[in-house]
């Protein structure tokens, strides 16, 4: 009998330590940098992740745009099909399975919405770094919305009713199936949460990586912009403007420099970039000559944009080298603030706002300040302005697009091996196609080309 | 008839009771070998009536209490004869009886399970036991790489490009880790296998069902391999052993990679360069490296170089080949030495062994690898209830790099076929690397160090070595209560340190070229190096540290006919990884005095402008892996002849982002066995041992990856910002159910005609529910493009079947060993709705989506043929031959589409071991064999061919001209190369052979030296061996002659054949 209580104590006092014991080893983390996210810390360490957010523009944009071409043998030199398809605005596969663009902009939506999320489910008292953070998020997600929704959805314009746009993703369970809203859902999304944002950010951050009022600013400035609300767009501009005024005097740089801009210059308000497709990059994509010839003798900008080599003129201009900066800037804003003035009927004080630009990007002493006289002599100067200043900069397929949907009959043409690809204004081509196998795992609504 | 037993037993005790009992101890020793002790049946006899029966311990002592008289004694045990004897008692002395064994005799009695010894007379589970000797006829540094030519129902499975890795009984999942778990004695072991001295290893069991394998737990999901350690045996005069052996590895069959000829590559060279191909190349900035005639080539456009000369080194680059200069120059033959020394002795009470190895292996590059092993294993009887079990190993381990080799030298992002290594004259000459020639010796380049790239002279600027240390001690302290009970704790502590140096001189190509990547050559000409002058050296440290703690109680006992053997215990389990890594600049290695560097700023590229941060070189980590368990296992046993056991057991581990109630997964096992040869009716001549046995179990398996929340894990500091930033490490996978396999082993072990023919049969059927796969997941959700699914119900059976045969023949012995086995698997069910083909054809395979197939199936495209005018590749669509690559390899060609060929795993697998012995000399061939499976050839891929420059050499065979297509399926070359065209021929279904095959593993002579002789020189015993292993393939299914467990990935040839011979004395 007495050796069964042995037994039976000795039991229990095992039992006992074993249940201290194991919990205690059972929750020690199994790796020491993992972390649940919870922290204010935490959620910024996520936003801080450029390589996943500022670092995956959309290049589509640019490849299917046309400020620049390449030469038949290039082009088959190619060893991305993709590309190639995508150069002559193909009916089809315009992007790689599985690997593409568009995991690397839902990648970073579904960054920025369990910031979102975790914010709203967090007790975390509500003070400024919450709302810089919960800010970010919302601008990082809208400029996600927006390339996508200029890449994948049609113009914005009045029949966008029914236009299918891009799925929002509301939340981030993952058994949660994405469907296609409409455009015109997608742009009201990318305007309310940037005016949310506008709230809750700072006017400036300690780096342009992390979106700062003024960016948000920016960037709705640019959202309205494409939907043809041109008060709205100055308005923004404006305020973008008076948040970050600052002009690079072109005239300080030195044009023989491989790179002549740095990163975060003082003209970056928000800095997003991308590295260049090979078919873009700077030893492939040539200039079109229209766009060189429209350079004035005294402009700057066509030696420190643009590399020489022969007859040909290649991209080096960016304001975030190596890679193309797609970013908010604030030349963009004074052009935008300028168009719009201008549409609005203010046409002198829209050159006057073009004038304090351009007078940084001519020689010094050799800038005549322009003017027009009427509305649309003003609008076809600042456009072209506006053109030859955002080259490469992920602007310019939505300003056809938008353009042409208030009949600017802008045609884009290639020319391969003697036959000449056309696309038309208001194209349905203008909509890229979703990937394939999204569409086949989704069943969501193919873009019709 | 059992209470007359009792009645007799019950007078006889009356006796022992009226004259005073007397304790005799005894012993049962081999009579050949007489270190062997042997566990048998003790049966005392009087009068002819039994009076007693007892066992002997596995140290063959036994203690008898009787009383004073004569007895007949009779010993069994099915390996010996039947010994009996006369004893008188009472008797003071210890008796010794000495057995002599059955001509043929089961090899091992007892198999270990980590946990516990089972007899295995009595066990129900699943074993396989591979003894000393027969791993003995192999050599080689690592333990495991001998289990394949000599286990039974254990293939390596070859087929993904992840590396080998061991399959018990085929798969349960892909996921996970996949090493089984090794349990070095007692305890799992966390270390690297080859810290193991071969010649230290006892034995090896395999426990290949559910009964066996769950006393493990989840960690058991891909099988359990226990190593047992040689131990010193009590009252056994010193022994000495010596083992030495010496092996040279020939050279790798370098022309196995079937490459393009460098012939072809010219011609292709010169075929892309009228093309533009190279345009962007000659033109770009960034003056990316060109090959040798590409530069003739734009020489000769410029017109500087004539086209004579052009064609002369066209002629020059066609009749050279990179392959030769590496066999040439590069490749040797490898040594590999092998010494171990091992002593041991025991007296009474104690009982030691003491152990010490040495490697040192020279491989086919010149790489060093050392290994020093050394080992003490005690143990010690305090009282005559404590015991003491303690031992202690030390492992030092020092590899350092050799030379560089196919697939290490590379140009730029490959390496073009006729590169030279070296002139006529054996002079090492420089290749292109990463920039061009052309701009490298302009004076752009001026002031910079020197940019040229020599392969045979730079792996010395280099030096690379690894040194690793390993200790490792286990205590056991157990004590021996009343009633049969025995308590112990049992602890293990483990501390694997790897220690690694990269020196990289200034004089080596990485640093020069790093150097001056970051040079600022001002415009006053005065020149800055961001990247201060001087050797790079990185360096890191893991150290794993690992701790185990047991208390387990052991209950024992035998009352009349009835005997239960059961354990059941607590195991507590950490181990913790920390490891560091750092890099310092501009290291003098003379005064160690290291360089300062900026690594908050960026710094334009020298050649390409583009602002550069310099890579510090440095991080942190620090990983813990903690189980807790509880477990139990009970048998129970009728006259020893009908046996039950059951266990279970429960873990939890600290899988992070579960909640602790989901850590936990109780598992358990049941079986049953029937010893037949012990029944009377069953008392023939023939029969030695006839046992049927049967289990029934569950397991499990944890994917790591299970979580119920997101986590994410910190990365570094952002160079932007200056803050830290974190990426998703894991997401949140509520829906993933744990894996669980439900195992039924039903078989047979028997031994025939005084064990001539013994072995085991063994069937059984696996069901495995909720498997994992990785499934394609629409990435709008941001998570990535595929997730950890529970993807099928699946259902597997196979058959193990193991024989030996013991023949002799006037003088000849001749016994073989056969192992065969059988596994068919099928899909049940498939959960999900993902049917495009080429989800199904990938580099790794994943589970079949069609009910009824293997579950790791090989598909393909239907092949159309080549089209007869161009010589593209043709697939269907809807039935009709079709050219739409990207619909082909898309949405539009589903699973059920696909050409289904066969298992990725062989269905059929084993190996037969023939071992001839004819006086003194033993000859020993092994043999393995693999059959019914299928796996995918490469081919040439014209995407990559025109990036990289590495092409197969069906190039050459290529369809050229209308008609080709009658003999040839090689695709047309066309231009620009079309990356689905490429894909869709690289998963057709001409690609696919066959892979059955049957190779030589080894073959062993070894030379026994007489008794008579060695007694004069007090030696034990001396042999001699040769070994020769991996002699290759003499039966293959594919045409092709490859190997088909060499076809996954480039540069992974199949291994050489080693011949090495040695000596194995003791004294």
């Amino acid at each position: 009998m007495k050796f069964r209580n042995l037994i039976c104590s000795i039991c229990c006092t095992i039992i006992v330590i074993s249940n201290l014991g194991c919990k205690k080893i059972l929750d020690e983390k199994s790796d020491q940098q993992l972390v649940i996210p919870t922290t204010l810390v935490d959620f910024q360490a996520l936003l801080d992740n450029s390589g996943f957010l500022n670092n995956q523009d959309l290049i589509s944009a640019e490849i299917s745009a046309d400020d620049y071409y390449i030469t038949d043998t290039d082009l088959a030199a190619l060893t991305n099909d993709y590309q190639r398809r995508m150069y002559n605005w193909q009916k089809d596969f315009l992007f790689a399975p599985r690997s593409n663009e568009w995991a690397t902009t839902y990648r970073a939506v579904y960054y920025s919405s369990t910031v979102l999320e975790g914010l709203d489910e967090s007790d975390l008292p509500h003070n400024t770094q919450f709302n810089n953070i919960k800010g970010q998020a919302l601008v990082f997600r809208s400029k996600c919305f927006l390339q996508a929704l200029g890449l994948w959805g049609k113009a914005y314009g009045n029949a966008n009713d029914t236009d299918p746009g891009i799925p929002l993703r509301p939340s981030t369970n993952f058994n949660e199936e994405s469907y296609r809203t409409t455009v015109k859902e997608g742009y009201e999304k990318v305007v309310s949460d940037l005016q949310a944002a506008i709230q809750l950010l700072p006017d400036k951050q300690v780096q342009t990586t992390r979106p700062s009022k003024a960016a948000a600013y920016g960037l709705l400035a640019r959202t309205y912009l494409f939907m043809g609300n041109y008060t709205q767009a100055a308005k923004f501009a404006d305020s973008c403007l008076k948040l970050h005024p600052t002009l690079i005097d072109y005239n300080t740089l030195s044009a023989s420099d491989r790179y002549p801009f740095t990163s975060f210059n003082n003209e970056t308000v928000f800095a997003t970039w991308i590295p260049p497709a090979t078919i873009v990059n700077s030893s492939r994509g040539k200039i079109v000559p229209e766009l060189i010839a429209s350079y004035q003798a005294n402009d700057l900008r066509k030696g420190l944009y643009f590399l020489q080599t022969g007859s040909f003129y290649y991209f080096k201009g960016t304001y975030f080298q190596p890679a193309l900066f797609f970013g908010i800037a604030s030349d963009e804003m004074y052009l935008t603030l300028a168009e719009c003035q201008i549409r609005s009927g203010l046409v002198d004080l829209g050159m006057e706002t073009l004038n304090k630009l351009l007078v940084k990007r001519f020689k010094t002493g050799t800038f005549v300040p322009l003017a027009a006289s009427d509305t649309e002599t003003a609008l076809k100067i600042v456009l072209a302005e506006r053109r030859k200043e955002l080259v490469m900069r992920g602007i310019r397929w939505m300003d056809i697009k938008r353009l042409n949907a208030e009949g600017r009959n802008i045609v884009l043409s290639r020319t391969i091996n003697g036959t000449i690809y056309t696309l038309q204004p208001n194209d349905k081509r203008y909509a890229l196609p979703i990937p394939e196998d999204v569409i086949s795992l989704t069943g969501m609504q193919q873009n019709d080309r | 008839m059992k209470k007359i037993y009792l009645l007799i037993l019950v007078i006889g005790m009356c006796r022992f009771v009226s004259f005073g009992q007397e304790i005799l101890k005894g012993r049962l020793i081999d009579e050949t070998d007489t270190a062997k002790r042997i566990a048998a049946t003790i049966e005392i006899l009087q009068g002819g009536q039994k009076v007693l029966k007892t066992r002997s311990d596995d140290q063959g002592n036994f203690s008898l209490t009787l009383a004073s008289g004569s007895y007949t004694t009779n010993i069994n045990n099915v390996n010996y004869k039947t010994y009996s004897a006369i004893i008188v008692i009472p008797n003071k002395e210890l008796v010794i009886f000495k057995l002599s064994p059955n001509e043929n005799r089961l090899d091992d009695v007892t198999v270990s399970t980590g946990y516990q010894k089972i007899d295995r007379t009595r066990s129900t589970g699943s074993f396989d036991q591979i003894n000393n000797k027969s791993l003995n006829q192999q050599v080689g540094k690592n333990i495991l790489d001998r289990i394949e030519a000599v286990g039974n129902g254990i293939t390596v499975d070859r087929s993904t490009s992840s590396g080998p890795r061991f399959m018990i009984r085929g798969l349960s999942t892909i996921q996970g880790p996949k090493e089984p778990l090794i349990i070095l004695d007692d305890f799992a072991y966390s270390g690297e296998l080859s810290n193991i001295n071969p010649d230290d290893v006892e034995s090896i069991t395999i426990l290949k069902d559910a009964a066996a394998a769950s006393i493990w737990g989840t960690r058991a999901g891909n099988g359990v391999i226990v190593i047992t350690t040689k131990k010193g045996k009590r009252n056994d005069p010193l022994s000495i052993s010596f083992n030495s052996a010496l092996g040279f590895v020939k050279k790798p069959n370098l022309r196995y990679e079937q490459r393009i000829s460098s012939g072809d590559f010219i011609g292709l060279e010169r075929y892309l360069y009228q093309k533009g191909f190279y345009n962007d190349q000659i033109s770009s900035p960034s003056r990316p490296m060109l090959t040798p005639f590409v530069e003739a080539l734009i020489l000769n456009d410029a017109g500087t170089l004539s086209n004579d000369e052009l064609n002369a080194r066209a002629a020059r680059f066609s009749g050279h080949d990179v392959y030769d200069d590496f066999s040439r120059y590069i490749y040797q033959q490898g040594i590999n030495q092998q010494y171990s020394l091992s002593l041991s002795g025991g007296s009474e009470k104690h009982n030691w062994i003491l152990s010490s190895g040495y490697n040192r292996n020279i491989d086919n590059l010149n790489s060093k690898d050392e290994r020093k092993t050394l080992r003490i294993a005690n143990s010690l009887s305090l009282s005559k209830n404590l015991k003491i079990n303690s031992s202690f190993s030390y492992t030092s381990g020092f590899i350092e790099s050799g030379k560089q080799g196919i697939g290490e030298i590379v140009s730029y992002l490959g390496l073009y076929p006729y590169a030279e290594l070296a002139d006529q004259y054996g002079n090492p000459l420089a290749i292109n690397k990463n920039y061009r020639q052309t701009y490298l010796s302009s004076p752009a380049t001026k002031g910079l160090l020197d940019w040229s790239y020599v392969p045979l002279l730079d792996y010395a600027e280099s030096d690379n070595s690894k040194n690793l240390t390993d200790l490792l001690a286990n205590f056991d302290l157990s004590y021996k209560l009343p009633l049969g009970f025995r308590a112990s704790l049992k602890y293990n502590i483990e501390e694997q340190r790897n220690n690694g140096e990269l020196l990289q001189s200034q004089q080596s190509y990485y640093t020069r070229n790093l150097i001056n990547s970051f040079t600022q050559i001002a415009s006053n000409g005065s020149i800055s190096y961001p990247i201060p002058l001087g050797a790079i050296l990185d360096k890191s440290e893991s150290t794993l540290r690992s701790e185990q703690f047991r208390p387990q109680l052991e209950f024992n006992r035998i009352w009349k006919d009835h005997r239960i053997d059961a354990v059941g215990g607590l195991e507590w389990r950490t181990a913790r990884t920390k490891g560091y890594f750092d890099r310092v600049y501009g290291l003098d290695t003379d005064k160690l005095i290291s360089g300062l560097v900026d690594y908050t700023r960026t710094y334009p590229d020298f050649i390409t402008g583009s602002a550069n941060f310099i890579n510090s070189g440095s991080g942190l980590s620090l990983k813990r892996n903690n189980f807790f368990s509880e477990f139990v296992n009970v048998a129970y046993s009728f006259r020893d002849t009908y046996t039950i056991s059951a266990s279970a057991r429960a873990d939890a581990s600290n899988l992070f982002g579960v909640e602790t109630n989901n850590k936990w997964k109780p598992l358990w096992s049941m079986g049953l066995s029937w010893d037949i040869s012990k029944m009377s009716f069953l008392k023939t001549n023939f029969v030695d041992q006839l046992k049927l046995k049967a289990t029934l179990g569950k397991s499990g398996n944890v994917d790591p990856n299970m979580t119920g929340v997101n986590t994410i894990r910190y990365q570094a500091i952002s160079t932007y910002t200056q803050s830290v930033f974190a990426s998703f490490d894991k997401y949140s996978n509520p829906d993933l159910r744990w894996e669980t396999v439900r195992m039924i082993n039903i078989g047979t072990d028997f031994s025939l005609f005084k064990g001539r023919l013994s072995g085991s049969i063994e069937y059984y059927s696996k069901n495995a529910k909720d498997l994992f796969g990785t499934y394609p997941v629409d990435y709008t959700k941001g998570i990535g493009n595929t997730v950890v699914k529970n993807v099928a119900e699946i259902s597997g059976h196979g058959l193990d079947i193991q024989l030996q045969t013991k023949n002799s023949i006037g003088g000849l012995i001749w016994n073989t060993a056969f192992n065969f086995s059988s596994y068919k698997d099928k899909v049940l069910q498939y959960y999900l709705a993902s049917q495009q083909g080429s989800s199904f054809l990938q580099p790794n395979p994943s589970v079949s989506g069609i009910e009824g197939l293997p579950v790791y199936s090989v598909f393909s495209y239907k092949w159309a043929g080549l089209d007869a005018l161009t010589g593209d590749p043709m697939g269907f669509i809807n039935g009709l031959p079709s050219k739409a690559y990207n619909l082909l390899t898309g949405s539009d060609t589903k699973v059920t589409d696909l050409t289904y060929h066969g298992s990725v795993l062989p269905r059929y697998f084993g190996n037969i071991v023939n071992s001839f012995g004819y006086s003194n000399i033993t000859l020993s061939v092994g043999l393995s064999f693999k059959f019914d499976y299928y796996f995918r050839r490469r081919s040439i891929d014209y995407s990559s061919l025109f990036i990289t420059g590495a092409g197969h050499a069906d190039f050459q065979n290529r369809w050229k001209n209308p008609g080709d297509e009658n003999f040839t399926n090689i695709p047309s070359m066309v231009y620009p190369a079309i990356l689905a065209r490429d894909a869709f021929y690289r998963y057709s279904d001409v690609l696919v052979e066959k892979g059955d095959h049957v190779r030589v593993q080894y073959v062993n002579l070894d030379y026994n030296f007489d008794n008579s002789l060695l007694q004069h020189f007090e030696i034990k015993s001396l042999s001699l061996y040769t070994n020769i292993s991996n002699l290759g393939i003499i039966y293959r299914a594919n045409k092709q002659n490859l190997d088909p467990e060499y076809v996954t990935s480039s540069f992974n040839l199949p291994p050489r054949n080693t011949f090495s011979i040695g000596v194995r004395v003791t004294l």
